[in-house]
């Protein structure tokens, strides 16, 4: 009797076998003593083993045992009450940037007044961070740029995509 | 008027639907009632009393985050076992990269000697009492390998089908039908040779 045939016959015990297969196994056992005899031992270890699971006993009291599991859910519950955190730099931006904003704005008139060069290394401006939107306004008669700097999550700001999409002035 | 539990006397699916709405004291209690089997799922998979109290407490913390999704479909005590067989077998795994070792890359031939055993070995419980035989069946569960026990634990005393065996193991049902046959010979061999132990020394 080879592996799979093994194998067939233990399925076969287990209930396993497709009905095709399970009758050819059936068949084996019908004229094969040594597959009825493994087919035996198989039952009979799986029937020693099913509902006998060594039974054990906590070696602990009843209220330390418990003790352990409700610190733990104490603690996992406390943190789930938590309000989500922003990350900490988002909620720095949130009071930095209407500040930081006008102080670009209050720059950039006075750097206007100090010459043209400067003007044009100004026209580009790279932003520090993807929450933070920019808006221009140039008059060049007046030879004034003006930078508004947003938080995009601000709800003053709830079309920040249009408004990303203005056309340069 | 609030309204008075008498914990003690509930039966389980009432002490589930108030755990379920947050009820600790209704989840002790089934801690309480159920606290041996759990433990006992636990050593079984894993043969270490320590380790096997830690992942039973870590399965009751998992069964209280996880308690919103029992529907009832089986009793609570064969879903917490379920739960307890997950954190076992994620420990198991955990162990086994730790050590280099494997489940997963159990020696697939290394159950030659037992395919070459006689197979008309002598029925291992015969002349046996139930507590007797469970006792010889911890013995020879301490002496099977990782793989080959977690397969008789997940079939014989969990009574899962190779399929839902081989998911969780995370292996083909070839593997399992392969390690569950050499599992049950090493097994039959085992507790027959502790029966002839037991014989000679009578």
């Amino acid at each position: 009797m080879n592996a799979e045939t093994q194998l067939k016959v233990q399925a076969l015990v287990d209930g396993e076998l497709p009905a095709k297969e399970a009758a050819q196994v059936e068949a084996l056992l019908a004229s094969d003593a040594r597959a009825r005899q493994l087919a035996a031992a198989l039952k009979a270890t799986r029937d020693a083993l099913r509902d006998n699971e060594p039974p054990m006993t906590v070696p602990e009291s009843r209220d330390f045992y418990w003790s352990k599991i409700a610190k733990e859910i104490e603690r996992l519950e406390a943190a789930e009450a938590r309000p989500a955190r922003r990350p900490a730099l988002a909620g720095l931006w949130r009071w930095l940037a209407p500040a930081g904003g006008l102080a670009a704005v209050a720059a950039l008139v006075m750097i206007k007044s100090a010459g043209p060069s400067l003007e044009m290394a100004l026209t580009e401006v790279h932003m520090a961070s993807p929450d933070m939107g920019a808006m221009t306004f140039s008059d060049q008669e007046a030879g004034v740029t003006m930078i508004w700097l947003y938080d995009r999550s601000s709800e003053l700001f709830t079309d920040s995509a249009a408004a990303d999409t203005l056309p340069p002035q | 008027m609030a309204k008075f539990t008498d914990y003690p006397q509930a039966e389980d699916v009432r002490l589930v639907r108030l755990a379920q709405k947050g009820d600790t004291l209704a989840f002790e209690e089934l801690v309480a009632r159920h606290r041996d089997k759990i433990y006992a799922r636990a050593y079984s998979m894993v043969r270490n009393e320590d380790e096997a109290l830690d992942l039973s407490q870590e399965a009751w913390i998992k069964g209280w985050q996880r308690l919103k999704q029992f529907q009832g479909d089986s009793s609570f005590v064969t879903w917490m076992t379920r739960v307890t067989i997950n954190v076992c077998l994620d420990h198991l795994r955990k162990r086994k990269r730790e050590r280099a070792e494997s489940i997963e890359q159990m020696d697939e031939d290394s159950g030659g000697v037992e395919r070459q055993m006689p197979v008309d070995v002598p029925d291992p419980i015969a002349g046996l009492d139930r507590q007797e035989l469970r006792v010889r069946i911890d013995k020879a569960l301490g002496q099977l390998s990782e793989a080959h026990r977690t397969s008789l634990v997940l079939h014989e005393f969990e009574g899962l089908e190779y399929k839902e065996i081989a998911r969780r193991m995370e292996c083909s049902i070839g593997t399992v039908m392969s390690r569950l046959f050499y599992a049950r010979r090493r097994m039959a061999s085992l507790l027959a040779g502790l029966k002839k132990e037991r014989d000679e020394q009578s």
